[in-house]
């Protein structure tokens, strides 16, 4: 009985990912290949993928995604340890109140976005709101002399806007972590009277490590397959994988299909790739450390 | 356990509980849909990026239909028809025959794909009433495909540019023009990327300035792509003088939009005539802005409605299409207050009075007059060529 009832409570969340995702992806993945065509004759073939990995423009696009991706957040990786220092030397020292520290540094979590990059475009355009503000204070002669930064060939626009928003995604999966280790290890540091600097970088940076690794995993699988960012601050040419989706999808006939499935199942199984690391990572250093939380 | 079972069937029979309707056929009676469709609820899918469309559509048409015949008209905002196309088409895929689409606001390469993938419901126009009235042109053929009564015409687009007239003389007449006037202002110009819609019309238009709309209408595919090659080179030309060196372009109109309210750029374009009209009147535009056209003619087409073959309602859809296509709604959706679109109907057929009624409206000095958009006018080009130029736009131009 028990058995029974285990499976009945877990049916819902298996049939909603079995019909909504694996049922699409499943259909996405016969496409790649000619088959389940919408018009016109089906048949197996690889020439979808043969000529996807032939095209100068699809590496462009992987190039492209992959700097834009590994960047991003390594750089939103960096900054986060930055900030749990800060936070951890807020909860020794009481600067300012705990919670409210923490929900401004969360806050652009509840941000979407569609609605980041807009505020990112707005802000950092070169006829954009900073730009505006420089020219009335007399830092420069006109907007023509701000950097370009958005819509440039760099991404820095893209970049931005994911740090923005990733960074305090990193933050927020690790401050439980922090919060363990301070109360496990706290006294012991006293009694040997480490520092504080010494026993966050030493003792609470390395138990966290597994934690901050899974969420940059997280975040580089995703900004790997996002499509609002790149679309609304990217360039014409290199495109991110999913806004050249986008654009076969958009623009094609039926006839390209099968291709666009091809791209979709590639940035599927890199994202995939990038969970595998996370499962891995959870179960090699997780498990090594667990000494440490008894 | 038990509970659960007992769930269970209260929840197969609720299924089977609801009745079956009568399906509206294709030879339908008209007494018999104002009947069936009296007090159900019509799902219109359409483009909802614009804020006259959709309050047009909800307060003047909706609240018409509510009283009329007690129809309940549900706009579902799409940003792109293509996902409600896709979306149609993945169903015919799964065969589910009870849709959630009624009425499809759509045109040209769109109307080809669902025509192609037969997810359009049929001739519904044989028997509409309102055919009578309508523009028979417009009836034949949408981008060069043939028509056949699968959708029914609702209105009449323009292509147009938009530029600061207290700048001084329209700034181009023709793609020479352009040209020089591209290169005398550099960094002051650029049009959306392919896919975007209104690009892709711009170059579509500069594609017939310079072909001839004759000649760009009678090639084959094959002549045609010999042909584009004067045009990427045209366009690989004015490149380096353009917006950000044409190193990238806007990805869709609205940047442009933005671009040119910053004063980035000095000219806009759009496919909706009255779109200086309303963006001045929002505010976003500054009250200098005006509307021109191209010598040779720019751009129009007609944008049509048309009901899915799994649509759960083609009797309410019917009378919702009917409607649109009366002297009442279709003068409504003309007046520049509202929407500003032009007509498709044919002019001969109606009243004096109605004729006259029509004729006062669309009159804007921000805009071109009525006669000046009825003679510069070429017509829209097929979808295989409108593919043939997109893809080539991209491989020659956009990734250079």
């Amino acid at each position: 009985m028990e058995k029974i009832k285990r499976y009945i409570y877990i049916a819902p969340a298996v049939i909603f990912i079995g019909v909504f995702f694996l049922y699409g992806f499943f259909q996405g993945f016969l496409q790649s290949f000619g088959l389940y065509r919408i018009v016109g004759e089906s048949s197996f073939t690889l020439d979808y993928y043969m000529e996807t990995i032939k095209s100068k423009s699809f590496w462009d696009s992987l190039l492209f995604t992959s700097r834009m991706a590994v960047v991003s957040s390594t750089v939103s990786l960096l900054i986060s340890v930055g900030i749990i220092y800060i936070i951890y030397m807020n909860m020794e020292r009481k600067f300012v109140k705990e919670e409210r520290f923490q929900k401004i540094v969360e806050s652009p979590l509840l941000v979407p976005y569609l609605i980041a990059s807009y505020l990112i475009l707005i802000l950092f355009m070169q006829s954009g709101t900073i730009s505006k503000l420089m020219v009335a204070l007399g830092i420069i002669e006109d907007y023509s002399k701000f950097p370009i930064l958005t819509n440039d060939r760099r991404g820095i626009g893209i970049m931005i806007a994911y740090i923005w928003k990733t960074t305090p995604f990193i933050v927020m999966m690790a401050i439980p972590v922090l919060k363990r280790v301070k109360s496990k290890w706290d006294s012991l540091a006293h009694i040997f009277n480490v520092g504080k600097t010494r026993f966050f970088f030493e003792v609470a940076l390395p138990l966290m490590g597994p934690s901050l690794l899974m969420s940059f995993f997280i975040i580089l699988a995703y900004i790997f397959t996002a499509f609002e960012v790149p679309y609304m601050l990217g360039v014409t040419y290199p495109k991110a994988l999913a806004v050249g989706a986008y654009e076969i999808y958009s623009r094609g006939s039926l006839d390209d299909r099968p291709s666009l499935m091809v791209i979709n199942m590639i940035i599927s199984f890199i994202s995939l790739g990038s969970g595998v690391l996370v499962y891995i990572i959870n179960k090699v250093f997780v498990g090594k450390n667990k000494g440490a939380w008894e | 356990m038990k509970r659960l079972f007992y769930i269970l069937v209260i929840l197969i029979f609720a299924a089977c509980g609801k009745k079956q309707e009568k399906e509206t056929t294709l030879d339908y009676n008209w007494k018999d849909v104002v009947k069936e469709s009296k007090g159900s609820k019509v799902n219109i899918y359409m483009w909802g990026g614009s804020t006259e469309i959709n309050k047009f559509m909800d307060s003047t048409i909706g609240e018409n239909l509510k009283r009329e015949n007690d129809i309940t008209l549900n706009r579902v905002p799409i940003t792109d028809i293509k996902d409600t196309v896709n979306k149609l088409i993945v169903e015919k895929q799964a065969e589910k025959e009870q849709g959630s689409v009624d009425v499809i606001w759509i045109n040209g390469e769109n109307f080809k794909l669902l025509k192609e993938s037969g997810v359009l419901w049929g001739d519904f126009m044989k028997n509409l009433p309102a055919k009578e009235m309508v523009k028979e042109a417009t009836m034949v053929s949408d981008f060069g495909e043939a028509v056949e009564g699968l959708e029914a015409p609702w209105g009449e687009a323009q292509f147009n540019f938009i530029y600061h007239r207290s700048k001084g003389e329209v700034p181009f007449t023709d793609h020479e023009s352009l040209r020089n006037y591209v290169k005398n202002n550099p960094g002051r110009f650029t049009y959306p990327a392919i896919p975007d819609f209104t690009g892709s019309a711009f170059i579509r238009n500069i594609v017939i300035d310079i072909l001839g709309e004759e000649r760009a209408q009678e090639m084959n595919a094959s002549e045609f792509r010999e042909a584009l090659i004067e045009i990427w080179a045209y366009f690989n030309e004015i490149k380096p003088y353009l917006w950000r060196e044409g190193e990238t372009y806007p990805e869709s109109q609205g940047k442009l939009d933005t671009l040119y309210k910053n004063q980035e750029v000095e000219v806009t374009m759009g496919y909706t005539i009255n779109k200086v009209a309303s963006k001045i009147a929002i505010g976003e535009f500054t009250k200098d802005s005006k509307s021109f056209l191209l010598d040779r003619g720019t751009l129009f087409n007609n944008h049509y409605l048309s009901i899915p073959a799994n649509s759960a309602n083609k009797a309410g859809a019917l009378y919702v299409i009917n409607y649109l296509l009366s002297v009442e709604a279709q003068l409504a959706k003309q007046d520049p207050k509202n929407w500003g679109d032009s007509t498709i109907l044919d002019m001969n057929k109606l009243t004096a009075g109605d004729k006259k009624a029509f004729e006062v409206l669309g009159q804007s000095d921000a805009m071109p007059s009525l006669e000046e958009m009825g003679e510069k006018r070429v017509r829209e080009l097929s979808p295989e060529k409108l593919e043939i130029i997109e893809e080539g736009w991209m491989e020659h131009v956009g990734k250079n």
